[in-house]
């Protein structure tokens, strides 16, 4: 039995016995040889679509029927004429069959008033074309719109809530990914305005973004936006859009700049002795800290150091789903989401700390 | 700018679906396939009886899919549909040797004794009691990564990890039982 912990004789014996080429499933094929079941789901589209109208046959054998019948043959025509004349293209009739299509990226698609959405690979859309509606709804992925100006009212829906737009550009991207650590499923949708202005809406509440700023939207929590919180100091708003604008440039220097170097230099110098209020890390990431930069003679120095020992790896998006601050008001941490690699996210969670009369990242 | 690329959820793919669209309904189809392929082989033992299952399990699927109020647990669902097929295919025949068409064929003399212990593999994979074979199964079958196994099986992927070191540990000890103790795997 000591054998069963080194699976590889065991996993080479399984995948022999039990291994199948895989094949590539056939769906055209399925299809053709399910056409009760293809029907059967398909039915309810064609349940929408107008029903032939049954033709009965209706014997007229006194004057007084035919004299009736004639006078509802005319009402009716009367009617008709004057419904046609009312419904003018602005006021389409109620009717009217709703055609809808669904579109995969990466593709852009153009809307008859000249907005456009741009659809990454694995985004994808649902054009509800009815005319006198303008918008689509947002099924997965990542998606940026650009909305014509000057044409009315835009609306985006999605799971998570509508985003209504007039004359704006802006981002929205759908996670759908689970914490490679936690193996936490983590699903939102992140609404990012980059010209003009969004109201961001769902059951939970309502936000108005102005340019550059971005929305964090859970299935049950309201539209969340770090730099319209309130409760946040303002002072810490602008360090996490700092950390957040550092991170989207690639840029280690100004990452740097938001943490408090001369304190991490006499920190590693020894000048400053543990406190987990201060440093983000333990007391053995402290000590590792020191030995691998208490060789620096300035905090210019130790700044270069930490830039040239490794620059933001990884995504460089950063969704904020919340920021948490202390009841002293002196420490706050966020809830962040990052990308790792297609279906996978880092659950991240950053603290800054108020110290030396400002505030300060000191964790990642 | 970079555009990341995001597979659509099950959840988003079924309900467009519900709502007819058969393009949907065909990306379930391309993302469980496979599984359900396997799945249906833990029950059946044979390859090709275990495809017409998961034929008649996506027609079900297909046909009962508004049913489905849970969106996200399609994959559960649909392994569910694709046990009640496999079970109504076995009253209708009666099982005999595990894998009975596929044991029997190529025992070139060379190789005689190589064949023999995969058979004994095959024997004790369908000697595990039904979770662990369709685990085992399911990992083996085409290499399933545990998430997707979790899906199909409603197991968090910490328990299939668990599970699966388990069903391993049985078939060393059937192997060691029928005399395939762990020196005859040296050669």
């Amino acid at each position: 039995m000591g054998r069963v912990n080194d699976d590889k004789w065991l996993d080479e014996a399984l995948d022999r016995a039990i291994h199948s080429h895989e094949t590539r499933p056939d769906f055209e094929k399925w299809v053709a040889d399910h056409p009760e079941a293809v029907q059967s789901l398909t039915s309810r589209t064609q349940r929408q679509e107008r029903r032939p109208l049954e033709i009965r046959r209706i014997r007229m054998n006194t004057p007084l029927i035919k004299i009736a019948a004639a006078a509802v043959i005319a009402v009716a025509g009367i009617v008709g004429i004057t419904r046609l004349r009312h419904n003018s293209p602005d006021n389409p009739p109620t009717t009217e069959r709703i055609v809808q299509e669904t579109l995969t990226g990466p593709t852009t698609h153009t809307f008859a008033d000249g907005s456009s959405v741009v659809l990454a690979e694995g985004a994808s859309i649902r054009t509800p074309a009815t005319a006198g509606k303008k918008g689509f709804e947002h099924l997965a992925g990542r998606i940026e719109v650009a909305v014509a100006k000057g044409k009315g009212e835009f609306v985006v829906t999605s799971p998570y809530g509508q985003v209504k737009a007039l004359g704006t550009q802006f981002r929205m991207d759908m996670v759908d990914g689970m914490d490679s650590q936690t193996r936490q499923q983590v699903q939102l949708l992140s609404v990012e305005v980059l010209e003009g202005s969004v109201e961001v809406r769902n059951a939970k509440g309502t936000r108005t973004l102005g340019e550059r700023q971005n929305a964090v939207v859970g299935m049950d929590s309201a539209p969340y936006n770090f730099s319209q919180d309130e409760k946040l100091p303002a002072r810490l708003r602008e360090r996490i859009a700092a950390m957040l604008e550092a991170l989207e440039a690639g840029d280690p220097s100004s990452w740097i700049a938001n943490c408090n170097i001369e304190y991490m230099y006499r920190l590693v110098k020894g000048q400053e002795s543990y406190d987990p209020q201060r440093f983000g890390g333990n007391e053995a990431d402290l000590e590792r800290l020191r030995q691998g930069f208490g060789d620096v003679a300035s905090p210019q120095e130790l700044t270069q150091r930490f830039i040239d020992s490794g620059g933001l790896k990884g995504s460089r998006k950063l969704y904020v789903r919340v920021v948490e601050l202390s009841e002293d008001g002196k420490h706050a941490q966020a809830d962040c989401i990052r990308y790792k690699s297609e279906n996978s996210v880092v659950i991240t969670r950053p603290q800054w700390h108020f110290f030396d009369n400002d505030w300060w990242q000191v964790d990642d | 700018m970079r555009i990341e690329s995001l597979e659509q959820s099950d959840a988003v793919l079924v309900e467009a679906a519900q709502q007819g669209r058969l393009d949907s309904f065909g990306a379930l189809y391309q993302r469980y396939h496979n599984p359900i392929v396997a799945l249906a082989f833990a029950q059946l033992g044979d390859r090709h009886s275990a495809q017409d299952a998961a034929q008649e399990s996506f027609a079900i699927a297909c046909r009962d899919l508004r049913s489905l109020r849970d969106r996200e647990k399609f994959g559960a669902w649909l392994g569910g549909i694709c046990r009640n097929v496999c079970r109504q295919m076995l009253r209708v025949r009666t099982r005999t040797a595990p894998l009975p068409s596929e044991s029997a064929d190529t025992v070139a003399d060379e190789q005689s004794e190589r064949q023999e212990r995969w058979d004994a593999v095959q024997r004790a994979v369908w000697e595990l009691p039904a979770g662990e074979r369709e685990l085992i199964v399911m990992r083996y079958f085409n290499g399933f990564s545990q998430a997707k196994i979790s899906q199909v099986l409603v197991l968090t992927p910490a328990a299939v990890n668990g599970r699966l070191t388990r069903a391993k540990r049985r078939i060393v000890k059937l192997l060691k039982r029928d005399g395939f103790g762990s020196a005859s795997w040296d050669a």
